[in-house]
């Protein structure tokens, strides 16, 4: 079961993001805990994939606006330099940030599932 | 708390969220649920159809702007196309600084940037965001004229006041714009075409103002009001109203009359003064007859206040004796030697403040507005005293003329009036004569027909003054009976101007002859209009060749000099 503790140790800021979430611990874990199945992962993954960037520009940046009101760091980091990118349309290679975004993603769908 | 404030709490309001983040929603959802309803969508085409079937006002918008399907730009860009839901103030929720800028430029209220800061900011920017905009509602349901939207005669007077502290290179007019018989029109056309058409001049008038840098306002039904630029000319103005009605609306049937107030520099008229000016300017107005507007103008307005003063102060006066009656000899010359055969009863009014004041300017003033009545009583009480007076003092009798206004004859009691002045003064009545000048002959025959019999039924004379002044001279000769008849001064001031003037002295002369009554000519001032006027069979002669009229003090003296 997820806890606050857990992702202290995972790096998030979660005094910041509990206070975002009017100090609802219940409605802060739960929302967390739908993180890794957004569906907008794979959908950026699909659209540098393609080289879609305006696509990929969105979805980076739906994911940037829920992960930084989280206040999940490891995630949100990434995912905020990779946004910035995609918004400048950077001819570049996005896989290594997309390494450590599903990096990140895999280490807190571990500790959401534990 | 202020009352507004207690009330607002209590109603719980509805806010729609657009964002195509759950996890966004949650969060602005828990944040604000305690206090509002929250209804959400995940994208702008979403937000729209969530706000056409929402059964609860929305009071406000939170807005995402990065969404698929329909961002919230172009979100903005269509609800502030709607007329049901333009005034909805939206807050964009938005990491994006340039997407501030443009959704403030399209019309958001304010914005929330993402992360979400602490949720009491978000609570608090909500709540005044709303309130705000309920303020604006209250204010523009207030202060806009419901069906024409134009301001209401407060909120433009607030106006007038701002563009004066604003404004001192420009001279500015009030004008007061009215469409003449509008109940008229909407009788023919219908209540509906009437509004429309009233919407339609609204519309026109607004144009003007924001060309003119000025404002408009609807006083109440047909009466709008105008602060604009002084313009060079109003026939002019009209005219492009009136093309305008008819190029854009296809009204032609409109009588439009306006009354302008010329504001001047360092006045200080109040604005209510400014507007109540312009609008009786525009009621004075008589479509068709002459210009359909008018500029108010200061001595008008002087003079008509002085009439006001003078008719306040008429009851006082009468009590107070300001009023003094003066009496003019008038002199029967049929004989060899010229002899005093009676006096024309005269007021004078000395009053306090603004000194003697010319019976020219008060009696049509007290004839138009009626209260020549208590004058004329005065008059006639004092004048059948002075003959009881006279009587006693000099054992003469000297019969007094009375003006009658038409007012008077249509006084239910004026017989009754004079019963009681005979009763009372134990004069007789063939010694009170009743001057009624010609003109008031001219209408209600039967009212006057009917007082000149029962007058001269108990042996009052009757005299007709001012005879040959009128249009309908030989029409009262024929109607009403009389005792004298009295020639109009303006034929013996220009009886020597010519010879049809002269000719026509002598018929009037004939005619009184032919009717077997006297002949009286007041006005008379120089030995030779006296020569003439004896000659033409006048032999009762008024006028400064003899007299001006005196106070009774000296009308004393005028019986005991015993010239005449």
């Amino acid at each position: 079961m997820l806890t606050i503790e857990k992702l202290v140790e995972y790096g998030a800021d979660t005094e910041t993001g509990l206070k975002r979430c009017v100090n609802s611990e219940s409605l802060y874990l739960r929302l967390v805990n739908t993180v890794p199945d957004h569906k907008s992962f794979a959908a950026l993954d699909e659209a540098i994939a393609q080289g879609d960037f305006e696509k990929a520009f969105q979805e980076a940046h739906g994911l940037k606006g829920v992960l930084t009101n989280l206040a999940l760091t490891p995630l949100s980091d990434p995912i905020v330099e990779i946004t910035d990118h995609l918004r400048a349309k950077e001819s570049m290679d996005y896989n290594p940030l997309l390494d450590i975004i599903h990096e990140q993603l895999e280490k807190l769908a571990k500790i959401c599932q534990d | 708390m202020s009352k507004k404030t207690s009330i607002i709490n209590k109603i719980r309001r509805t806010i729609l969220i657009v964002d195509d983040e759950m996890i966004n929603q949650e969060i602005l959802k828990e944040i604000l649920s305690d206090k509002y309803d929250i209804v959400t969508a995940e994208n702008g085409e979403d937000g729209l159809k969530v706000l056409k079937t929402s059964l609860t006002p929305i009071s406000l918008i939170l807005l995402d702007i990065n969404m698929p399907i329909m961002g919230g730009l172009e979100f903005i860009s269509i609800i502030k196309e709607e007329e049901q839901f333009r005034r909805i103030p939206i807050i964009v929720c938005t990491s994006q600084k340039e997407s501030e800028i443009e959704s403030l430029e399209l019309g958001a209220v304010d914005f929330i940037k993402k992360p979400y800061d602490m949720p009491e900011i978000i609570l608090a920017r909500t709540n005044r965001a709303i309130e705000l905009s309920e303020d604006q509602l209250i204010i523009q349901a207030t202060e806009r004229d419901a069906l024409t939207g134009t301001y209401n005669k407060h909120i433009f007077m607030e106006y007038v006041h701002v563009i004066d502290e604003y404004n001192s290179s420009s001279q500015y007019d009030m004008l007061v714009l009215n469409i003449d018989k509008f109940h008229i029109y909407n009788e023919i056309f219908g209540k509906d075409k009437g509004d429309k058409a009233l919407v339609s001049l609204t519309e026109i008038l607004m144009k003007f103002a924001r060309l003119n840098d000025g404002i408009v306002g609807r006083l109440h039904d047909d009466y709008f009001v105008l602060y604009v630029k002084r313009q060079s000319n109003y026939g002019r103005f009209l005219e492009w109203i009136d093309k305008q009605l008819e190029f854009h609306y296809s009204i032609t049937n409109l009588l439009l009359r306006m009354g302008v107030y010329q504001i001047t520099a360092g006045e200080d008229e109040t604005v209510d003064d400014r507007i109540g000016r312009a609008e009786q300017e525009c009621k004075d107005v008589v479509v068709g007859r002459e210009s359909a507007f008018r500029i108010y103008d200061v001595k008008k307005h002087e003079q008509e206040l002085l009439m006001v003063q003078l008719t306040n102060d008429l009851e006082n006066a009468i009590q107070e004796g300001q009023f003094e009656v003066y009496y003019q000899p008038k002199i029967n010359v049929s004989d060899c030697k010229p002899r005093l055969s009676s006096a024309e009863a005269l007021i004078r009014w000395n009053h306090p403040k603004l000194g003697f004041i010319s019976p020219g300017l008060f009696i049509p003033l007290f004839e138009s507005n009626g209260s020549i009545r208590l004058l004329d009583e005065f008059v006639w009480r004092k004048a059948a005293n002075q003959v009881r007076l006279w009587k006693e003092k000099y054992n003469r009798t000297i019969p007094v003329s009375v003006n009658v206004s038409r007012a008077d004859i249509f006084d239910k009691k004026i017989v009754e009036t004079f019963d009681s002045i005979i009763s009372e003064t134990g004069i007789n009545q063939e010694n009170l004569q009743i001057e009624i000048t010609e003109s008031a002959y001219n209408n209600e025959t039967d009212q006057m027909i009917q007082v000149i019999d029962q007058l001269r039924s108990r042996g009052f004379k009757i005299l007709i003054d001012d005879f040959g002044k009128g249009y309908s001279s030989l029409y009262s000769l024929a109607s009403f009976s009389f005792d004298v008849l009295k020639l109009d001064i303006q034929f013996v001031r220009e009886m020597f101007k010519g010879e049809k003037n002269r000719k026509i002295v002598d018929i009037i002369a004939e005619i009184g002859e032919a009717l077997n009554v006297p002949l009286v000519a007041e006005g008379v001032e120089t030995a030779e209009q006296l020569e003439a006027l004896k000659q033409s069979g006048y032999n009762i002669i008024q006028g400064f060749y003899f007299s001006k009229p005196l106070c009774e003090r000296d009308f004393d003296s005028f019986i005991e000099k015993g010239d005449y």
